[in-house]
C-alpha cells in the first residue's frame, strides 16, 4: 500500500454484544488496506474495555464514542460519522465481518471513477451458532446474497444495496445531512436514495463480506423490530416525487425477470423424479456438447498461438533485415556521395533556391522535365512542354460568360413558346425507363414536347412504354446502330424547335431543367447547345463516382455555369487538352438549337460523335453553356476489362479528333505489338504483385496508409507473384496473347511510363476517398478501382502505340486482330 | 465541402425517419465528393462506452456504414432534455467538436437535445442549413395533439403547450429561444409543402426551401405479388401500430365492410406504454379474423411486405410532417390510402387518380373507400397505373448540394 493512500473509516454500532464485537473488529484488522480508522459507537450499551479492543485492531487506529442512553441506528450512526475523519466511509455490524479484500476491493473501484457515489460489493450468508460463552459450535453458509446492478428507478422501490457492503465517499454525507433520525430501520435505505440523486453506485460482483444469520431472538439489539411495512411506506413516500411512469415502468419489468427466474426455479423443484431425471440427463448432455466446443476452442486457440508463434519468428526475421537495411543506410550516410549530396541540398540548394520562391518553382520544374525526358523521351516531352506553355498562353483568350440560374425553380411564371423534340436512343431499356420518360413528360414550362425513340431490337417492355408516353417509334437492326446515325435519324423525324439528346438509363433532375437549359440558349442566338452536369447514381461503386468528380472537379472545373467561346484563332492554339474541355457536350442529356443542330449535325464516327460536334461548334464560333447547376442522374458500374476496352476506343477517337501526338514508342525500344502487350503483361504483373501485398494487409487500415502501400509495391525492385488477378481482365488478357507471339520476361524496367501514368490516378482517387471515412465495407470495390485504373492506363497506351503505327503506315496483322478484339461491345 | 450532420438520434440504436434521412444524404453527398460526417447524441449509450471528455460533456466516435458519427452526451442528462433548444455544456463541446474539424457547413436535421449548435455556427461563421423534419420547434411533442390525443393545431407562442398539455413555465422560453433558432439559420429546407404552411399558419415567416425526401432505389426491390385469389384485396398497414397512427380507426373501418374478400394485415410494433390503447385493439382484431398482426420489421422486409399487400394505409389522426411510408409505397408501385394530414400524401397523392385521401374529421370517408375497393377490386390496378416513381436521393442530394454551394460561395 501506497503511504499517500486516503484514510478509511469503518463505523461499528455495537450494544452488548462485547464478544460478537471483537470478532467484528478482528475482520477489520486483518484488512490488507491501510490506513483504517474504526469509530466505534457504543449505542447506551455495556461498558466496553476500549484498550482490549485497541489492542484487537493492531496498526488500526480506534476512536471510541459511549453514548449514555440508546439513541436508535440512526442517531448512532451520525454520530459516528461526526467522529470519521476518513475521506471514504464504510460501515460493519457488530454481528458481521468482513473478508480481508473487502475494503481494497471498494477502494480500487471508487478511486478510479470520481463520478460515483460509492460502491458496493456482495455478500456470504452464513448461519452460525455460539456457545454461552461466546465460540462457535456450528456454522452453515446458507449461499451468496448477490446485490443487483445499480438502477436508481429500482433503489425508489426497494433497497438492495446492504449497508455493510457499501462505501462511500464522505462528501455524500455532507450533502445529503447523513442519516435521517425519525427512521428507525431504512434509514440506510433512506440515505441511499438521497445520495444516489446526483451520482450513481457502481456494483461490484463479488463476495467480500459475511452476513451472520445467528439467532432469530437475539440478533436484533439496538431497538425492537418496528413495523418494517409502515417504515417502508414511509421512506416511499418521501421520495415519490422522483417516481416516474418510466421508473414504475422498469421496476416492474425488473420485478417481473426476477419473478420469471424464481418461477423456472420452482417449476424445476415441482418436477416428478421422472422429470427430473429427464432434466438431469438433458443438463449432461448440455454439458457434454459444451465440453466438446470448449475442446475445439481449445484446439483452435492451440493452433492460434502456434501461428502466432510464427509470426513472431516472422517478425524476428523481418527486425533482422530491418537492421540490416538500417546497417546499409548507416553506411549510405557515411559516404562520401551521400555527405556531398546532403551538402548541396542544405547548404546550396536551399540558398539558391529558397522554399516557396519562383527560383524553387523554376528548378522543381526543371526536375520534373529530365523526369519527362527520361520517361518519354526528348522529342516528345519537348512537344508536350512547347504544347502546353503554349495553351496556358493562349487559354485566357478563352471567353467565358458566368450565368446563375435560380437555386431551386419557386414555380414557371412563363412557358417558353417553343416545340421540343426528346430524342432517346434505346435497346432494351430496362425497367427504369418509365422514370426516365415521366421526368421528361412532367418537365414544367413548355409549350410542346415530343418522343422520338430510335430503337436497335429491344427485346424487352422498352417498347411498349415508349408507346404508351406516345413516342414517335423508330426501329432499326442492331447492325445499323452508330451513335450520330441513330441521332441524325431522329433530329430528321422530329419537328421541334429545340432538340433534346438522353441516353436510356439517364434520369434528368427536376421539373424545369429542359425549361432552364432553353432559358439560357434563348438568351443569345450564339449559344447554340447546353450540357449539364451527370450525377453519380445511389447504386454507384466508388470507381463510378471518381470517374464523375475527376470529370468535373479536375477536367471540366472551371466550366461551372459558364458559357464558354473562343475565336478560331484561339482555339488552334490550345492544346489538345483545353480544346476537349471547351467542346465537351455529351449526349447523356444536351439540348441544342434545331437550325444549328441541322447544319452540323453528328457525323457517323465510331466514338465520340458528341465532342467532335462541339469542337465544330466552337471552332465556328458558337458558344457551348455548361450548366453544371442543372444534373441529370447517370453513372454505370463496369468490369475492369470494359475500361481497358473503352480507354483505347477513347484514346484512338479522342487523339485524332484533338490531334495528341502519340509516344514515340520507337525512342522506348517498342516496336510491334508483341512489345507493347509485354510491357503491358510487365506491368499488370506489378499490378497483382501491389494488389497481392494489399489484400495481405488490413484493409481496414487509414485511406492514406492503403495508398502508400500501392505505391511502394509497385516501385519495389523485386517482385514476387503477387494475387491471383482480376478475372475480366485475365480473360481479355489472355485472349489478346493469341494476337502474339509473348515475350519471355516481358520490359519491366519499361513499365515504369505506365507505373509513373498509373500513379499519377491513383492519386487522384487517393484525393477523392478523403471524403471516405474508411473503405472496410467497399474493400471490392476499391481493389477493382485498382485495377480499373490498371485498364484505363492499359488501354490508352495500346491505342497510343495502334495511332503510332498508323502515324507511320506501318500495318500490322496483329494490330487488327487487336482491334478488332477490344473495339467489341463497347 | 466538409460537411457536418446533426441529427438527435443516430444508427445503430435508434432507425427512424430522421436517422435515415441523414445517412441516405450523407452517404450520397460522399459519393459526390464531399466528406460527411454526423453528430449526434448518445442518449440511451452507457456511460462507460463514452471514450473521452470533450468541453465537459461525453465524447465517443465510430463509424457506421463509412460515415464518421460523433456522438456526444451530458454527463448528467438534464431532465428537461426533450424540451431544451439552448444548452451551455452542449453549446462548449459542440464548438470544441466544430473548430477541431474545421466543418464547411452544418446541416441540422433535427435540433433536439443539441439546439445550441446554430450558435456555434453563427460564431464561428459557418453556414447553417436546418430541415424542418417535424413540428418540434412549434410543439414540443412533436406531433400538435394534446394528452387525450386531440388535434392541435398551434401552439398559441408556447402559451397553449403550457396550458393544454400542461408543460411548464420554461415552455415560453423555449418557444422564443426556438423560434430565434428558426430565424437565425442560413436556410431552411421543407420536404413538404403541408409542414410549410403549418409553420405559416403559426406566423413564423421565412422562405423555406421545397425539397422533397428522396428514396434511395437502390433498397427499393420489388417483387411479384403473390397472391392465391385475384378478387382478393390486402389492405397494409405498416409502422408504429399506435393510437397516434390512426390504426384503431383503421381496423374499426376495416371491420365496418363485411365482405370475405378483403384483408388487413398491421405490420410494426406495439407501442408498450399504450396498455389501454394495445387492449382495445387486441379486442378489435379478436372480433375479426380477417385482421391479422404481423409484428415488428426491419426496413430490409419493405419488399416482401409491399408484395403481401395490394393497398397501403396510412390513417394517422395526427400530423406527419411526412410521412416516409407513403413514398415507400409508391416506389413499389403500391397505391396508397392516407389522411388528409399526412404531408407527403399532400405532395404525391391525387385522390381518386393514383390513390385516395380521405378527412380525418369524416372517418366515414374511410369505410366509403375501403368498401369500393371491396366492391371493385380492378379499382386497384386503375390506381396503380397511375403512380408515378417518387423523387430519388440523387435528386434531393443535388438539390441540397447546390444550397451548400450557394451557402459557402456567398
Amino acid at each position: 500500500m501506497k503511504e499517500n493512500n486516503p484514510l478509511v473509516s469503518i463505523i461499528v454500532r455495537t450494544k452488548d454484544r462485547p464478544k460478537l464485537l471483537r470478532r467484528a473488529l478482528q475482520s477489520i484488522a486483518v484488512q490488507t488496506y491501510r490506513p483504517i480508522e474504526v469509530v466505534l459507537v457504543n449505542d447506551g450499551g455495556c461498558d466496553l474495555d476500549a484498550a482490549e479492543l485497541g489492542g484487537i485492531l493492531g496498526n488500526v487506529s480506534l476512536n471510541y464514542v459511549r453514548l449514555e442512553k440508546n439513541t436508535g441506528r440512526a442517531h448512532a450512526g451520525n454520530v459516528g460519522l461526526e467522529n470519521a475523519k476518513g475521506e471514504y466511509i464504510g460501515f460493519l455490524d457488530d454481528d458481521d465481518e468482513f473478508y480481508p479484500e473487502h475494503t481494497a476491493t471498494l477502494l480500487s473501484v471508487l478511486s478510479e471513477k470520481a463520478d460515483l457515489v460509492g460502491a458496493y460489493v456482495d455478500s456470504e450468508i452464513i448461519e452460525r451458532e455460539y456457545d454461552a460463552e461466546g465460540n462457535i459450535v456450528n456454522e452453515k453458509n446458507k449461499g451468496i446474497f448477490r446485490s443487483w446492478e445499480f438502477s436508481y428507478e429500482v433503489l425508489l422501490f426497494e433497497n438492495y444495496i446492504p449497508l455493510m457492503c457499501c462505501l462511500l465517499r464522505k462528501q455524500v454525507f455532507a450533502d445529503t445531512g447523513g442519516f435521517d433520525e425519525s427512521l428507525e430501520i431504512f434509514e440506510d435505505w433512506d440515505l441511499f436514495i438521497r445520495a444516489a440523486k446526483e451520482k450513481p453506485f457502481s456494483h461490484i460482483a463479488g463476495v467480500t463480506t459475511k452476513y451472520i444469520h445467528w439467532s432469530k431472538t437475539e440478533q436484533i439489539a439496538f431497538v425492537d423490530w418496528p413495523d418494517a411495512r409502515d417504515y417502508y411506506i414511509k421512506v416511499l413516500l418521501k421520495h415519490s416525487d422522483k417516481i416516474t411512469p418510466e421508473g414504475i415502468y422498469k421496476y416492474f419489468t425488473f420485478k417481473q425477470e426476477e419473478a420469471n427466474a424464481k418461477q423456472k426455479f420452482v417449476d424445476l423443484l415441482s418436477f416428478s423424479q421422472e422429470e427430473r431425471t429427464r432434466e438431469f440427463q438433458r443438463l449432461k448432455e448440455e454439458l457434454k456438447t459444451k465440453e466438446s466446443y470448449l475442446e475445439d476452442k481449445q484446439n483452435e486457440l492451440q493452433a492460434l498461438t502456434m501461428s502466432i508463434n510464427n509470426y513472431r519468428e516472422e517478425i524476428q526475421q523481418m527486425r533482422e533485415e530491418l537492421r540490416a537495411k538500417t546497417g546499409y543506410i548507416e553506411e549510405m550516410h557515411g559516404s562520401l556521395g551521400w555527405r556531398a549530396l546532403n551538402f548541396y541540398r542544405t547548404r546550396i540548394k536551399k540558398r539558391i533556391f529558397p522554399g516557396g520562391t519562383r527560383r524553387e518553382h523554376a528548378y522543381r520544374f526543371l526536375l520534373k522535365g529530365v523526369h519527362a525526358v527520361y520517361v518519354y523521351g526528348l522529342r516528345l516531352t519537348f512537344n508536350k512542354a512547347a504544347g502546353k506553355l503554349r495553351s496556358r498562353l493562349v487559354r485566357k483568350r478563352i471567353k467565358q460568360e458566368k450565368f446563375n440560374l435560380p437555386l431551386i425553380a419557386n414555380g414557371i411564371t412563363k412557358i417558353v413558346d417553343k416545340k421540343i423534340s426528346v430524342i432517346i436512343p434505346t435497346k432494351n431499356a430496362g425497367s427504369e425507363f418509365k422514370s426516365t420518360i415521366e421526368k421528361i413528360k412532367n418537365q414544367k414550362g413548355l409549350r410542346e414536347l415530343e418522343f422520338i425513340i430510335i430503337d436497335s431490337g429491344s427485346q424487352d417492355d422498352t417498347l411498349k412504354i415508349a408507346e404508351h408516353f406516345g413516342a414517335k417509334v423508330s426501329c432499326i437492326r442492331p447492325e445499323e446502330f452508330n451513335h450520330g446515325r441513330v441521332r441524325n435519324i431522329a433530329a430528321e423525324i422530329s419537328t421541334g424547335d429545340y432538340l433534346v439528346f438522353l441516353s436510356q438509363d439517364a434520369i434528368p433532375i427536376s421539373e424545369t431543367c429542359i425549361f432552364d437549359m432553353i432559358s439560357v440558349l434563348e438568351k443569345d442566338s450564339r449559344t447554340a447547345v447546353a450540357v449539364v452536369k451527370q450525377v453519380p447514381r445511389s447504386d454507384a461503386d466508388i470507381f463510378a463516382c471518381w470517374q464523375l468528380w475527376y470529370h468535373y472537379n479536375k477536367l471540366l472545373d472551371p466550366l461551372d455555369n459558364q458559357i464558354v467561346h473562343a475565336d478560331p484563332d484561339t482555339l488552334s492554339r490550345l492544346s489538345p487538352t483545353d480544346r476537349r474541355k471547351i467542346s465537351q457536350i455529351d449526349n447523356v442529356f444536351s439540348c441544342i438549337k434545331r437550325d444549328i443542330f441541322d447544319r452540323f449535325k453528328f457525323r457517323p464516327l465510331p466514338y465520340a460523335e458528341d465532342l467532335d460536334l462541339g469542337l465544330r461548334l466552337i471552332g465556328n464560333g458558337y458558344k457551348i453553356a455548361f450548366l453544371f447547376s442543372i444534373g441529370v442522374i447517370h453513372s454505370h458500374n463496369r468490369n475492369p476489362e470494359y475500361f481497358l476496352r473503352r480507354s483505347y476506343v477513347d484514346t484512338k477517337s479522342i487523339s485524332k479528333l484533338l490531334g495528341y501526338e502519340p509516344i514515340q514508342w520507337d525512342e522506348l525500344g517498342i516496336h510491334s505489338v508483341e512489345d507493347i502487350m509485354s510491357l503491358v503483361h510487365a506491368f499488370y504483373s506489378r499490378i497483382k504483385f501491389a494488389m497481392g501485398i494489399l489484400q495481405g494487409n488490413n484493409l481496414n487500415a487509414p485511406i492514406n496508409s492503403l495508398f502508400a502501400t500501392v505505391k511502394s509495391s509497385l516501385l519495389e525492385a523485386q517482385i514476387r507473384k503477387g494475387s491471383a488477378g482480376e478475372k475480366s481482365l485475365d480473360d481479355l488478357l489472355e485472349r489478346l496473347v493469341s494476337t502474339y507471339q509473348k515475350k519471355a520476361g516481358g520490359y519491366n524496367g519499361k513499365a515504369g511510363v505506365l507505373i509513373n501514368q498509373y500513379l499519377d490516378l491513383v492519386d487522384s482517387f487517393g484525393e477523392f476517398l478523403g471524403a471516405f471515412d474508411e473503405i472496410s465495407e467497399k474493400e471490392e470495390e476499391f481493389i477493382s478501382a485498382l485495377y480499373k485504373f490498371f485498364a484505363i492506363v492499359a488501354g490508352s497506351n495500346i491505342g497510343n502505340f495502334a495511332i503510332y503505327l498508323e502515324n507511320k503506315n506501318q500495318s500490322d496483322p496483329a494490330l487488327t486482330y487487336l482491334e478488332n478484339l477490344l473495339s467489341e461491345g463497347v | 465541402m466538409k460537411i457536418l450532420y446533426l441529427v438527435h438520434d443516430f444508427f445503430p440504436q435508434f432507425h427512424g425517419g430522421t436517422e435515415r434521412y441523414v445517412l441516405n444524404l450523407a452517404k450520397q453527398m460522399q459519393r459526390m465528393g464531399h466528406s460527411t460526417s454526423v453528430l449526434t447524441y448518445g442518449l440511451k449509450d452507457s456511460t462507460e462506452s463514452f471514450t473521452v471528455q470533450r468541453g465537459g460533456a461525453l465524447c465517443k466516435t465510430y463509424s457506421y456504414e463509412g460515415i464518421p458519427v460523433i456522438s456526444i452526451r451530458h454527463r448528467k442528462i438534464p431532465e428537461d432534455i426533450g424540451l431544451l433548444i439552448e444548452d451551455d455544456e452542449m453549446e462548449i463541446t459542440i464548438e470544441a467538436i466544430v473548430r477541431e474539424k474545421k466543418f464547411d457547413i452544418i446541416h441540422i436535421a433535427h435540433p433536439l437535445r443539441m439546439g445550441s449548435c446554430y450558435k456555434v455556427a453563427k460564431r464561428l461563421g459557418i453556414p447553417v442549413v436546418l430541415t424542418l423534419t417535424d413540428f418540434w420547434l412549434l410543439c414540443p411533442r412533436g406531433r400538435f395533439y394534446k394528452p387525450d390525443y386531440s388535434l392541435c393545431n398551434s401552439s398559441d407562442d408556447g402559451k397553449k403547450c403550457r396550458g393544454e398539455c400542461g408543460l411548464g413555465e420554461s415552455t415560453l422560453k423555449r418557444y422564443n429561444d426556438a423560434k430565434r433558432l428558426f430565424e437565425t439559420v442560413d436556410v431552411l429546407i421543407s420536404p413538404s409543402q403541408f409542414l410549410i404552411e403549418i409553420f405559416r399558419a403559426n406566423r413564423w415567416k421565412r422562405q423555406i426551401y421545397h425539397v422533397r425526401h428522396g428514396v434511395d432505389y437502390k433498397y427499393v426491390r420489388p417483387r411479384e405479388r403473390a397472391r392465391n385469389n385475384p378478387e382478393n384485396i390486402t389492405f397494409g398497414y405498416a409502422g408504429l401500430v399506435s393510437r397516434f397512427k390512426g390504426v384503431d380507426l383503421l381496423v374499426k373501418s376495416f371491420s365496418a365492410v363485411k365482405s370475405p374478400h378483403i384483408f388487413l394485415n398491421l405490420y410494426g410494433n406495439l407501442i408498450e406504454w399504450e396498455i389501454n390503447f394495445c387492449s382495445e385493439l387486441n379486442l378489435l382484431i379478436e372480433k375479426d379474423d380477417r385482421v391479422r398482426l404481423m409484428g415488428k420489421y426491419s426496413h430490409d422486409e419493405l419488399p416482401r411486405i409491399m408484395s403481401e399487400i395490394d393497398v397501403l394505409v396510412v390513417p394517422s389522426t395526427t400530423l406527419e410532417s411526412y410521412g416516409l411510408v407513403v413514398v415507400e409505397g409508391l416506389a413499389y408501385n403500391v397505391p396508397v390510402i392516407a389522411s388528409n394530414i399526412v404531408g407527403s400524401a399532400y405532395e404525391y397523392i391525387r385522390h381518386g387518380e393514383n390513390g385516395m385521401v380521405f378527412s380525418i374529421h369524416n372517418p366515414l370517408e374511410l369505410v366509403d373507400i375501403i368498401k369500393k375497393i371491396s366492391e371493385q377490386p380492378a379499382f386497384v390496378e386503375a390506381l396503380k397505373s397511375h403512380i408515378s416513381p417518387p423523387p430519388r436521393l440523387e435528386e434531393e442530394a443535388f438539390t441540397v448540394e447546390k444550397i451548400y454551394k450557394t451557402l459557402v460561395n456567398r
